[in-house]
């Protein structure tokens, strides 16, 4: 059985990681792998921290594929074709596509040159009264059920999913035993709680990506070993 | 000198940057003639196969590769360089293989996560020179086709059935798993094929990100 993958997450502004003193990525990303990581998303921003994504520059994503033993993926403000093959190029594993990135030609065509294992989606979900898991776009949930929006990121194309699961506290077993029926890998993405991790990984995700710098790799596993999930050595 | 076949079928980056910190010399040859005077040939890659096939037989590499295997030299097929070395995929049923490893790649599944993307645990099916001398360990992967296990097979892994994850016949090696992308174990494995395959290290680089 696969080992169920602890993945930080690293936010890049301007090539370097403002949350370790200006560092390059790839030192950080290089100490992560240390300290066990099974992967690693980049994420990269406008402005230090959190925030609205930037395009992506292949010149730290180059660095990077050159330092690290393990595989990573990119979140950015992808335009077209021609950014996905520059990234990946340069050696991503995995661009990371936000919905409104995303139409059925531009993720069907990406699959078709770049090939299926390249692409995933991310994908915020958040738990209705009314109406089950619906996708939340633009400040809330909408009309779109979110188990249909990942059975249709499957057929067009997509490998995997990084879910985000809301509100603070909602019961989360059932949107991740949906996801994990798909053929597509499912990685939880926390805010950095372990409450609700073990919960979506038990229910069939098949990772977690958190914010680094809260826990190390190392520490997620020894609070996960105890629920009898399989993690790597 | 470690000649990487290029033919646009996946970044060598990060290939390249483990050969750096392992300490081998290469090079990037996109037709024969760019190739090292000698040294094993890498064929490494991922994405759809039938584009790799038409790079590969309109670069000339096609036709030059068995020859170059039938002379001896070291041929290392890595991920979908190890279907281009196989007799043929299930994934391009019309067009053959180089047919340098015996086997027919066939899709994984049905009823399973495909792509298989992952850290699986590997287990060898004997001792070989190949080989690190841990029994096992775990390996990266990201494929949607595998050979099945046969005589040649050296290493095995699970997903759903068991899949072949390195291949040996003569001096012509195949591996499934992203060795470059599967922690210090894939690094050594990578490593000592290399050696075996009669590579020597010159001395590692450090990378200088400042």
């Amino acid at each position: 059985m696969d080992a169920k993958r602890i993945i930080p997450v690293l936010e890049v502004c301007n090539g370097r990681i403002a949350a370790a003193g200006s560092a390059h990525p790839a030192e950080w990303a290089v100490s992560l792998e240390r300290e066990g990581a099974d992967g690693i998303i980049f994420r990269e921003t406008v402005e230090a921290g959190p925030g609205p994504l930037a395009p992506p520059r292949a010149g730290w994503v180059r660095d990077v594929a050159g330092a690290l033993s393990i595989p990573f993926a990119l979140e950015a403000a992808f335009h077209g074709l021609e950014d996905l093959e520059a990234v990946l190029e340069a050696g991503a594993d995995r661009v990371l596509l936000r919905p409104a990135m995303i139409s059925a030609p531009t993720l069907a065509g990406a699959a078709r040159t770049f090939g299926r294992a390249h692409l995933g989606v991310v994908l915020r979900a958040d738990l209705t009264p009314e109406n089950g898991w619906r996708m939340v776009l633009a400040g809330g949930p909408g009309e779109r059920d979110a188990q249909a929006w990942m059975a249709e990121m499957e057929q067009w194309g997509a490998s995997e999913i990084l879910l985000e699961a809301g509100p603070e506290g909602a019961a989360i077993g059932t949107l991740f035993q949906g996801a994990a029926r798909l053929a597509l890998s499912v990685l939880y993405q926390c805010a950095g709680e372990s409450g609700r991790v073990a919960d979506a990984l038990l229910n069939g995700a098949d990772g977690v990506a958190f914010p680094a710098g809260t826990r190390s790799p190392e520490q997620w596993k020894s609070l996960l070993r105890p629920h009898g999930l399989t993690l790597r050595d | 000198m470690i000649t990487f076949v290029s033919f646009h079928g996946g970044s060598l980056t990060s290939l390249e940057g483990a050969m750096d910190r392992l300490g081998f010399g290469h090079c990037r040859a996109a037709s024969p003639d760019q190739a090292a005077p000698d040294g094993p040939i890498v064929l490494a890659g991922s994405g759809p196969l039938d584009p790799a096939y038409a790079a590969l037989k309109a670069s000339g590499w096609w036709r030059e590769l068995p020859q170059l295997a039938a002379a001896g030299r070291p041929v290392v097929g890595i991920n979908l360089g190890l279907h281009l070395l196989a007799e043929g995929s299930e994934e391009s049923p019309k067009g053959g293989g180089l047919g340098l490893i015996p086997g027919l790649v066939r899709r994984l599944g049905p009823g399973l996560k495909v792509p298989h993307m992952g850290w699986a645990p590997v287990r060898q099916l004997g001792a070989h020179p190949l080989l690190p001398e841990t029994p096992g360990g775990w390996l990266f992967f990201c494929h949607s086709h595998a050979l099945e296990p046969a005589g040649s097979t050296l290493l095995v892994a699970v997903h759903g059935r068991p899949i072949s994850v390195m291949e040996c016949r003569g001096r012509t090696v195949g591996i499934q798993a992203q060795v470059e992308k599967s922690g210090r174990f894939g690094l050594a494995l990578l490593e000592k094929t290399l050696t075996v395959l009669g590579e020597e290290p010159l001395g590692s680089l450090t990378p200088d990100f400042n």
